[in-house]
């Protein structure tokens, strides 16, 4: 079914709690089992927690369109209490989440009976105190935010800041500064739309605070850049503090260059000192001391450069694949086509494809390295390119902030991968 | 959408990996892409906001193309005529307007919560833009003679001409529901 498209994956702060996102319109939240003797195997295991409907189609009938219900990102609020928050976002409202337990209800009202019908006040002749009582456990989603009407265009990112009461998001055009609890007004701070629509030749594509440093975000374009920005210098962040790009190699230009350095994704590293940025056909660590240039490119699938003109007819070229490091940063992580996902270990340098699939994927077996053949002999277990399945796209994956546990979604499945221990 | 990558336009590949291109064959694969391109866009627009990005990306394309094509020395043959007759004027969505559709469509009715009103510069007086492509393009051209000027390598007889081979799908109108 085309509404079970998973459009999002987000682990919280701890790991424990796993959400995921879909073309409907759902948010579904796993859970890590904890540790339990008598059932070794299930250590780890996640499974889900709760099930809700965050955002609903809806039509504007100002403008006659459409918009998607389809959850484009979910981003987790640091927990500060028992219960859980986190925002969602469709392409037009972001929507703040509380996920909250409760395992115990109350029994012996003095206005209701059990079945919940008043009493006739006249009748009640003494009062008695309510006693808690436990139940079994039950999982609450409520909206407790709407942040409606402050985009024109798609929003493509939240981010929530490590102030913990700010967050922003942005569209195509505009970037808006919210506060956790404000819902009626928010601030702009990028606005790169220009005056003659006409003109338009570069669109914002992801944006980012910096985990460490609240006055400070990054945002990515449809041209391969990357600006910093200080919120501390001016209101509107329409300068940048810094301004990253890689001069390009004038010896693989073509029509299709500018379409290819699209960036669609930008992740700071969890130590504040790096970002990634995940462009069509690779992924780069840029030191944010380094304006010039990345300090590290990894090739994805360089395999599909000969394949371009067919990728844009068929619109693949447009795929918008998100990228991640692991909890250390030693790591990082992205998706490719055919179910592949690439994962990248900064330190050995060394590499490897793997498939999130049914029949490559039995429990507690390992994932078996997969190669594509680019050209020459094909040797037995290697995969053409020309036989990728460009359908099997994973844009979608997720690194747990601790443990080795990658969350891969393939379309409308999700796949969990942990270490083996021992 | 499509599994594989074989496809009717495999001999663009293949001219693509080649090393040497003929001035005719890079002019056709030019002409090609012209027509995937244009096909795109007027696809693209539905019931739903179109992808903003996406059309600016494809917009970005089609002015390379362009100048790409302007630059072109005129090959020895005729080339195969892109653009066949009205119905296939129609058939371009011209980019300037759909980017002006774009912006009565979605920022006509600017939302009234979004208050703080940016600090900072305005707009300079922006640079300006390649006129020829958008202007000719535009709708307000259609029909117009100037046209001639914007195929210049093109031999622009064989506008009037029935086409001689038939396009390989119905040609789609834009505005048709």
């Amino acid at each position: 079914m085309a509404a079970d498209i998973i459009s999002t994956v987000e682990f919280n702060y701890s790991g424990d709690l796993l959400a995921t996102g879909d073309k409907g319109g759902r948010v579904v939240i796993f859970q890590r089992e904890q540790e339990n003797k008598s059932r070794p195997h299930s250590r780890g295991e996640y499974n889900v927690y709760s099930t809700f409907q965050s955002h609903e189609p809806e039509f504007d009938y100002l403008k006659s369109l459409e918009i998607e219900e389809k959850i484009n990102k979910i981003r987790w609020l640091p927990q500060q209490n028992a219960a859980h928050f986190l925002l969602s976002t469709n392409d037009k409202t972001i929507k703040l989440w509380k996920i909250s337990e409760r395992d115990k209800r109350a029994e012996g009202y003095n206005l209701k009976d059990e079945d919940g019908r008043l009493r006739d006040p006249f009748r009640i002749t003494a009062l008695r105190v309510p006693i808690l009582k436990p139940m079994d456990l039950m999982v609450e989603a409520s909206p407790r935010r709407i942040f409606a009407n402050a985009h024109t265009y798609h929003i493509n990112s939240i981010s929530v800041n490590s102030d913990h009461e700010t967050y922003l998001s942005a569209d195509d055009l505009r970037i808006n500064l919210w506060h956790l609890e404000i819902t009626d007004r928010s601030f702009n701070i990028v606005d790169i739309k220009p005056a003659n629509m006409e003109e338009l030749t570069e669109v914002i594509t992801a944006a980012e605070f910096h985990p460490h440093q609240c006055n400070v975000f990054v945002y990515s374009s449809s041209k391969g850049t990357i600006r910093l920005c200080d919120m501390r210098s001016s209101a509107l962040c329409d300068r940048h503090s810094k301004f990253f790009e890689e001069p390009e190699d004038p010896s693989s230009r073509s029509f299709f260059s500018e379409i290819i350095s699209s960036i669609s994704d930008v992740k700071f590293s969890h130590s504040g000192r790096y970002m990634m940025t995940r462009d069509y056909l690779s992924v780069k660590v840029w030191d944010l001391n380094m304006e010039s240039r990345p300090v590290e490119t990894h090739q994805v699938h360089e395999y599909l450069r000969s394949k371009l003109c067919s990728l844009y007819e068929n619109d693949c070229i447009f795929d918008k694949f998100e990228c991640c490091w692991n909890g250390s940063d030693s790591a990082i992580m992205t998706g490719s086509y055919n179910n592949f996902f690439r994962m990248f270990d900064r330190d050995t340098r060394r590499d490897v494809t793997l498939e999130a699939s049914r029949e490559s994927s039995k429990p507690r077996a390992s994932l078996k390295p997969r190669k594509v053949c680019t050209g020459g002999k094909r040797r037995k277990d290697e995969i053409s390119v020309d036989s990728l399945d460009f359908n099997k796209k994973i844009l979608h994956t997720a690194w747990h902030p601790v443990d080795n546990v990658i969350a891969v979604a393939a379309t409308n499945n999700l796949y969990i991968f942990q270490d083996k221990i021992n | 959408m499509v599994g594989g990558l074989k496809r009717k336009h495999s001999d663009l590949e293949e001219e693509e990996e080649r090393w040497e291109w003929s001035p005719a064959g890079l002019q056709s694969y030019q002409q090609a892409l012209l027509r995937i391109s244009l096909d795109k866009v007027q696809r693209s627009l539905g019931p739903r906001a179109p992808s903003l990005r996406r059309h600016v990306l494809i917009h970005n394309t089609l002015q390379q193309l362009q100048a790409a094509l302007r630059l072109a020395p005129a090959p020895a043959l005729p080339p195969e005529p892109l653009f066949l007759g009205e119905e296939d004027f129609s058939l371009s969505a011209t980019i300037g307007s759909i980017l002006r559709e774009l912006d009565t469509s979605m920022d006509g009715t600017e939302p009234p919560q979004n208050p703080v009103t940016p600090l900072g510069l305005q707009n300079e007086v922006p640079p300006q833009p390649d006129p020829v492509f958008l202007e000719a393009l535009s709708s307000r051209y259609l029909g117009d003679s100037g046209l001639d000027d914007f195929f210049l390598d093109i031999d622009t007889s064989a506008v009037e001409k029935e086409p001689a081979r038939a396009p390989p799908e119905p040609p789609h109108n834009l505005f048709c529901a």
